[in-house]
């Protein structure tokens, strides 16, 4: 059971454009990696399907997106918001890819934010990548498949 | 109206109080917020029931079923209802046969938003 690209674009079309009226663009060939500080939101999807769910993309982009979620000029959130904003965007893209795989459990998200950073998921490889211009800056969802 | 908000997600909480809102025919609306179950649950103790509860489902310290369970459980019949990312068939069913109103999946817009709440208030 996988996810395709065009699947995983899709819902993340769902969240930041019909719901939070944020465009997206797709990214094919350009380096999917932002400049500058970045922030990663994380959840785990298990139960029948094993596996994750990393949403990458600049702190600047995650401020904007932050900043329409709370209704207040991006400046002005505080940076626990900014991550709180990120985990319930990765809530929500992991919740519908839960539910294309057929899985049944859901982890609480996990944020990670800084200037030099990775995400490792023990076990687990790439699946599927939707990488996305956002508020013009790179940006991605990536799927992991657990290999236990 | 009086409305409970659950979720342990700040900005979440923020964006269905604001479509609560727009909601047509929802009168004058007190907002009461709280980050999970058990915080729900506390509240209504404080501050007495609501008119509505709508409540996130995955959150820490009690999630969203566990808290209709315990309402109902004390005798509570208030009216319930889930914002949630929890989209199958089967958690629907399971939150429906619990006692819940609605279920309205995330990402939602806010028309099907407005729709759902006005058709059950």
């Amino acid at each position: 059971m996988t996810v395709s690209e065009q699947e995983l674009t899709d819902v993340v079309t769902a969240v930041l454009t019909d719901m939070l009226g944020v465009p997206i663009m797709p990214l094919i060939g350009a380096d999917s990696n932002g400049t500058g500080p970045q922030i990663t939101g994380c959840i785990h999807v298990s139960g029948g399907w094993e596996g994750s769910v990393l949403v990458e993309m600049t702190q600047r982009v995650a401020r904007e997106l932050a900043a329409g979620m709370f209704d207040e000029a991006a400046a002005d959130v505080a940076d626990a918001d900014v991550m709180d904003a990120l985990g319930e965007v990765a809530n929500m893209i992991g919740g519908n890819v839960k539910a294309l795989l057929g899985a049944t459990s859901l982890s609480l998200p996990s944020v990670t934010s800084g200037d030099r950073f990775v995400v490792h998921v023990p076990g687990s490889r790439l699946e599927t990548t939707s990488a996305f211009e956002c508020l013009g800056d790179p940006a991605r969802v990536l799927l992991l498949t657990s290999q236990a | 109206m009086k409305i409970l908000v659950v979720d342990d997600s700040k900005a979440m909480r923020m964006i269905v109080k604001r479509n609560l809102a727009q909601v047509q025919g929802i009168g004058t609306l007190e907002v009461t917020e709280a980050e999970n179950g058990a915080h729900a649950l506390a509240t209504i103790e404080e501050q007495g029931e609501p008119d509505l509860v709508v409540s996130d489902w995955n959150m820490p310290d009690m999630n969203g079923l566990e808290l209709l369970q315990a309402l109902r459980a004390q005798g509570s019949a208030v009216p319930f209802g889930f914002v949630t990312s929890e989209s199958q068939a089967s958690m629907r069913e399971h939150a429906i046969a619990a006692g819940a109103l609605f279920v309205l999946s995330k990402p939602f817009t806010a028309d099907a938003f407005q729709e759902l709440l006005s058709s059950v208030l």
